[in-house]
């Protein structure tokens, strides 16, 4: 081979990135977590071609469990087309030629930065989170071993403190995003910074689920049909985000979670579904909301 | 002396996707406890290893692993073909085990004898990989818990009441304990420490 043609080829890496060694040491903390559901198990990240915070953890437990039949998806905040999304799509395209998609119901693995499809996820579907911060008591104790000892004892009794903070200080619990759920009545787990919207979905979901933290170091999940229940208090039970009255201003859905859109410098707004996949079907199979482009003529 | 002239087994023939393959059927059995996944990869004469153990081993097991064998499965045989293909030192001291191969489940019979992990680290377990004769969806054991939706119906012929006590108090300990992985010449099952166990016959299928 000349030198002509090393340097111009490009460079070839395994399947899907990473090594096979790391890959085995990834699944079985993977294995780990799914045995305990919940629990946060360490494992060793690697450094990423990304920064930290474009989702290292993810997309290494996705490289740990893709196979080259799998189809994937990709999203952040719900929507396919945004720079996070876009860029894993294509370092997966590049490293494992997997077939891609932004369907929900097509896709066998999604890897998602915070948010769960609107369309309920199946058996045969893995959800990889991103995940930031895997420690929920992170903020209320700083210290790695007493929040081990906490989760050890299962001694919850600080985030319950946290939570009734909110109440005395706003009358409601204002946590609207990582918020804190129990999972199987053992484990207190950050479920990502999803909105506390998608929390009910988590609970016996069909669909496999797996977290990934790259910069902290920590892999968790939750196998199919896992009791994952969000903390709250008899007289302020757990509610999800409402926007009454409200349609998605390009399909006309209600009931989903919204993205809120500034028009003007006037203070006119829009909602669009945030899930940008639902709202793209939705379209095709005829709904229209108000600023469609196409609902005034079907008006007429 | 003489110069031993064995040859060892051949691993993956494909080591990226045959070992993607093999750990999506772990994973998938490990994250449905009970149900019964047959094997996408099945090596043939690892040692006293069966097939399937042996896909489990090359799929988990490397350096960074010591590996238990039991006495039947302990022959220079599988030590040569695990060392050669995954590099994993074997141990006989269950305990430091991070994976144990078992020809059968006696050796799980009564107290802990495999490391149940720590209350900080309930991860640092053994995962025990038991050779059985069948694996059946049918009367037995009902398993219920995480992974599964309401109860499955689980059974082997090897496996006889003192395992399923076994099972139990394994269970009790949750979140220790160890994870099983059963396997026969082509199939596999898995049930991890969160499964519950349901021994009365009345609440079978």
């Amino acid at each position: 081979m000349s030198l002509d043609q090393l340097t111009n080829e490009a460079p070839a890496y395994n399947f899907a990135y990473l090594d096979e060694q790391t890959k085995r040491m990834i699944r079985r903390a993977i294995l780990k977590g799914i045995a305990v559901p919940g629990y946060q198990v360490p494992f060793a990240a690697r450094e990423m071609p990304m920064p930290y915070g474009w989702g290292t953890g993810g997309v290494q437990v996705t490289a740990s469990v893709l196979g080259e039949s799998d189809i994937l998806k990709v999203i952040d905040q719900g929507a396919d087309d945004t720079t996070n999304a876009v860029s894993i799509r294509n370092f997966f395209a590049k490293t494992a030629n997997v077939e891609l998609t932004t369907h929900t119901s097509e896709a066998t693995v999604i890897q998602t930065r915070h948010r769960i499809p609107e369309e309920e996820l199946q058996e045969h579907q893995t959800l990889v989170y991103q995940v930031p911060i895997p420690e929920p008591l992170r903020f209320l104790e700083p210290r790695e071993t007493e929040t081990r000892k906490m989760h050890a004892l299962s001694e919850y009794g600080l985030i319950h403190v946290k939570l009734y903070e909110d109440i005395a200080t706003h009358g409601h619990i204002a946590t609207t995003y990582a918020y804190p759920v129990m999972v199987e009545g053992r484990y207190v787990m950050d479920p990502s910074p999803t909105p506390k919207f998608d929390n009910p979905k988590m609970h016996k979901s069909k669909a496999l689920q797996l977290f990934g933290a790259g910069r902290e170091k920590r892999i968790y999940a939750l196998p199919p049909h896992t009791d994952v229940v969000s903390l709250d208090f008899e007289d302020h039970p757990f509610t999800i985000q409402e926007w009454p009255d409200t349609q998605c201003a390009m399909c006309g859905a209600e009931g989903v979670y919204f993205d809120e859109v500034i028009l003007d410098d006037a203070g006119n707004n829009m909602f669009v579904c945030s899930d940008s996949d639902y709202c793209e079907t939705r379209q095709s199979e005829g709904h229209l909301g108000p600023l469609n482009a196409d609902y005034k003529e079907r008006m007429q | 002396m003489t110069m031993s002239q064995q040859t060892i087994a051949q691993g993956f023939t494909d080591l990226t996707h045959q070992s993607q393959q093999s750990f999506k059927a772990i994973m998938d059995a490990m994250a449905q406890p009970g149900k019964i996944y047959d094997a996408p990869h099945k090596l043939s004469d690892a040692g006293a290893l069966n097939p399937v153990a042996a896909m489990v081993a090359l799929t988990l097991c490397d350096a960074e692993t010591l590996i238990y064998l039991d006495d039947t499965l302990n022959t220079t045989e599988t030590r040569q073909f695990l060392a050669f293909h995954t590099g994993a030192a074997t141990t006989s001291d269950p305990q430091k085990a991070q994976f144990a191969f078992l020809s059968s489940a006696e050796a799980l019979e009564g107290d802990h004898k495999f490391n149940m992990g720590k209350h900080e680290y309930p991860d640092q377990s053994t995962t025990v990989i038991v050779a059985v004769n069948d694996l059946v969806n049918q009367a037995g054991a009902t398993l219920s818990g995480p992974g599964i939706e309401t109860s499955r119906a689980f059974a082997s012929s090897s496996l006889n009441q003192k395992f399923w006590q076994q099972a139990e108090a394994n269970n009790a300990e949750y979140p220790l304990g160890i994870d099983h992985i059963f396997v026969t010449e082509t199939q596999l099952a898995a049930l991890p420490r969160s499964t519950k166990i349901n021994l009365d016959p009345a609440q079978g299928e």
